[in-house]
């Protein structure tokens, strides 16, 4: 969002002969196309995004469980578990808990 | 094995009939350009650029990865990385034509122009990037299609279901990315033609993505551990800096590559792709710095955010630094709302 404004604004034909020079060259036409651009796209892609995921919602869940999400996604959607050092090492250069259960 | 159901083999069904169809499209010899149209050094450069943009996606899933709680971190790369298969094979089929295909009235291309890459190989090179084969621009273009859908799951991390996910994946490819995609950088889109400059997909790509991840969160609601405020340790710090690093050097490529040539233009944008980033990270830094925070940690890493911003812009914008400060140091926009739904509880 920032990005497109600022190309509105900082943009310059003396870079790439393409494009069209912005707010900070002394033209503000291009600067409000960059503006309208951001609020179509902004609203189209949010307000379809936001359908898609109900629509999803409608036919399956599309949610996990209360307990699915307490478990963890790795073993309810994929029978799978991540497992990392087993050791660990505190500041004191002691060997502290092994595979916690957080 | 368990018994399967109409459920666990439709999809595989879909695949193998995708598969049977595309038997059916004729085969054509490659374009001919007579030896005067392409560069070699154009084709080389974009060639690598497409490689190293894909690099981002598994970066991606790196980076989100390594911050959400260790029972979901499989899952959780596994939901980035899985939009290289699914928008792979509909780009294929229909994903590139919605984008660049035969406009109809500006809003959306044609399906039917390059249905399973009908006429792509030996169709005449595009006209934005006229001294590379079409095929290579429409390879260059799949990897943006890939990374975009792969961008909403910090969103949507450690509550949605993995089948609901990939629907999602496939359902906003073709209604979201397509139609914007083919607004933005056909020349006949509606966008294109009132003069909208996106030059590497900060309006197609991360504008989209973030709009959905805005509202992939609305519909989800907040996570549990978040309602119930305890703390979910981020399983992996190395890995979100793995992930960090290969977003930064796929950044190059998705960047400097959307020249669609090797040349003073695409230097150019890989330069500003660097200088944003760099700023933007110190940026982060310093906020923390101002807030009085010790730790850098995962903040630092949020330098990936300054790569966003530049990529509306690299390929127009003057490299000079203040003006990159100014741009990044200000930055707050969906994306940095969506990194933080995870980060921020995740510390």
């Amino acid at each position: 969002m920032v990005g497109i404004l600022m190309t509105g604004i900082f943009a310059s034909k003396a870079i790439n002969p393409a494009g069209n020079d912005g707010l900070f060259y002394g033209n503000f036409s291009f600067f409000l196309v960059q503006l309208k651009a951001l609020l179509i796209v902004a609203a189209y892609s949010f307000v379809v995004s936001f359908l898609i995921f109900k629509f999803v919602n409608f036919i399956l869940p599309i949610r996990v469980s209360s307990e699915e999400e307490e478990i963890g996604l790795d073993a309810t959607q994929h029978n799978e578990k991540y497992l990392q050092g087993t050791l660990l090492v505190t500041t004191e250069g002691m060997v502290a808990v092994t595979e916690t259960s957080l | 094995m368990s018994k399967s159901t109409l459920k666990n083999i439709t999809p595989f069904i879909v695949l193998c009939l995708i598969a049977g169809l595309s038997v059916f499209i004729r085969t054509v010899p490659n374009f001919n350009d007579g030896g005067k149209l392409y560069n070699g050094a154009d084709i080389a450069w974009l060639l690598v650029a497409t490689a190293l943009v894909f690099l981002m996606t598994p970066g991606l899933a790196f980076f989100y990865g390594g911050m959400v709680h260790r029972k979901n971190v499989l899952s959780t790369m596994m939901k980035s990385v899985v939009a290289a298969g699914i928008v792979s094979v509909l780009w294929v089929v229909v994903g590139y034509s919605l984008c660049f295909g035969t406009s109809i009235g500006g809003i959306i291309g044609n399906p039917l122009t390059h249905l399973f890459f009908k006429g792509v190989g030996s169709g005449a090179p595009w006209t934005l990037a006229p001294t590379i084969p079409l095929m290579l621009f429409a390879l260059f273009q799949l990897m943006f299609a890939i990374i975009t859908p792969g961008l909403v799951v910090g969103a949507v991390a450690e509550r949605i279901k993995f089948t609901a996910y990939t629907l999602f994946i496939v359902l906003f490819s073709l209604l979201v990315y397509a139609p914007i995609a083919h607004w933005t950088w056909h020349p006949d889109g509606f966008l294109a033609k009132m003069g909208v400059l996106d030059f590497a997909g900060g309006t197609v790509v991360h504008l989209s993505a973030g709009c959905a991840a805005l509202a992939g969160a609305i519909v989800l609601k907040r996570r549990k551990t978040h309602i119930e405020h305890r703390e979910i340790p981020p399983a992996n710090i190395p890995y979100v800096l793995i992930g960090t690093g290969l977003l930064w050097f796929g950044w190059f490529g998705f960047n400097a590559g959307s020249a669609g040539a090797a040349n003073a233009l695409s230097v150019h944008a890989f330069a500003t792709t660097n200088i944003a980033a760099a700023a933007a990270g110190l940026s982060w830094m310093f906020f923390d710095v101002m807030k009085n925070k010790k730790t850098f940690g995962t903040r630092l890493l949020y330098r990936r955010g300054g790569g966003t911003g530049s990529d509306y812009a690299c390929g127009r914008i003057c490299s000079d630094p203040a003006e990159h400060l100014h741009r990044c140091g200000r930055r707050s926009d969906l994306q940095y709302r969506r990194l933080l739904q995870i980060a921020l509880h995740a510390r």
